[in-house]
């Protein structure tokens, strides 16, 4: 029973090693360098919104994310998402440096918010998982699941 | 197998299929991006695509969002 227990944690770990992250875009051949570089930041910052997105759509459809918090999380990304805004217009306008820092620094806080998102629902089952009363745990002939991820 | 082990292993699965949930979005996307780069777009329009599919998943999650009362 061990055994079983070890390996059913143990299986979802691969999904978390094979997590796979953007892919690797491509340079533009007409944009000066500092363009390409503003821009791929901003792709990047849209991508990561639209994971963040389609985390809290999918996480509330399946029950995983408790929708008021699932609101809260997703009225931070619409903070986030006018950030993005703000890097594309000012792209628009030229002004590739700031474009890239705003868009990159976006970037950053919608990752944070997707990992802390994560991070709740770990703690969350791994709340529910441990509730047991005493004398049933002593008595249980398994180990614990491994927080996976932490 | 008593009943509170039965219990655990249902609750590791649980944990897994939230995982599963939080991955495989970033494989969505992933999907979609190198599919975009792979039909040739340029960075611009790669950027149009992705701005548009963000809007898409906002409206999807919203109205999950206000499905369930919020």
């Amino acid at each position: 029973m061990k055994k079983l227990l070890t390996i059913i944690a143990l299986a979802f770990l691969p999904l978390l090693a094979a997590c796979p992250s953007v892919p690797q875009l491509p340079d533009s051949k007409t944009l000066p360098p500092a363009a390409n570089l503003a821009l791929k930041a901003i792709v990047s910052a849209n991508a990561a919104l639209d994971v963040a997105y389609d985390f809290i759509g999918s996480g509330v459809r399946s029950g995983a994310i408790e929708p008021t918090q699932g609101r809260a999380w997703f009225n931070t990304l619409d903070g986030y998402k006018a950030k993005v805004k703000a890097a594309q217009d000012a792209y628009a306008a030229g002004g590739f440096d700031a474009a890239k820092a705003q868009a990159a620094g976006t970037e950053a806080l919608i990752k944070f918010l997707h990992d802390q998102a994560i991070k709740s629902l770990q703690d969350q089952a791994r709340k529910s998982a441990t509730f047991y009363p005493r004398e049933e745990r002593e008595d249980c002939p398994c180990v614990w699941l491994l927080p996976i991820g932490a | 197998m008593d009943p509170a082990t039965a219990e655990l292993i249902l609750k590791g699965i649980t944990l897994g299929a939230q995982l599963a949930v939080a991955w495989g979005s970033a494989e969505k996307v992933a999907t979609l991006v190198q599919g975009l780069i792979d039909k040739g777009l340029t960075l611009e329009q790669i950027n149009d695509e992705l701005a548009a599919h963000v809007e898409k998943s906002r409206n999807d999650a919203d109205r999950a969002l206000k499905d369930r009362g919020v």
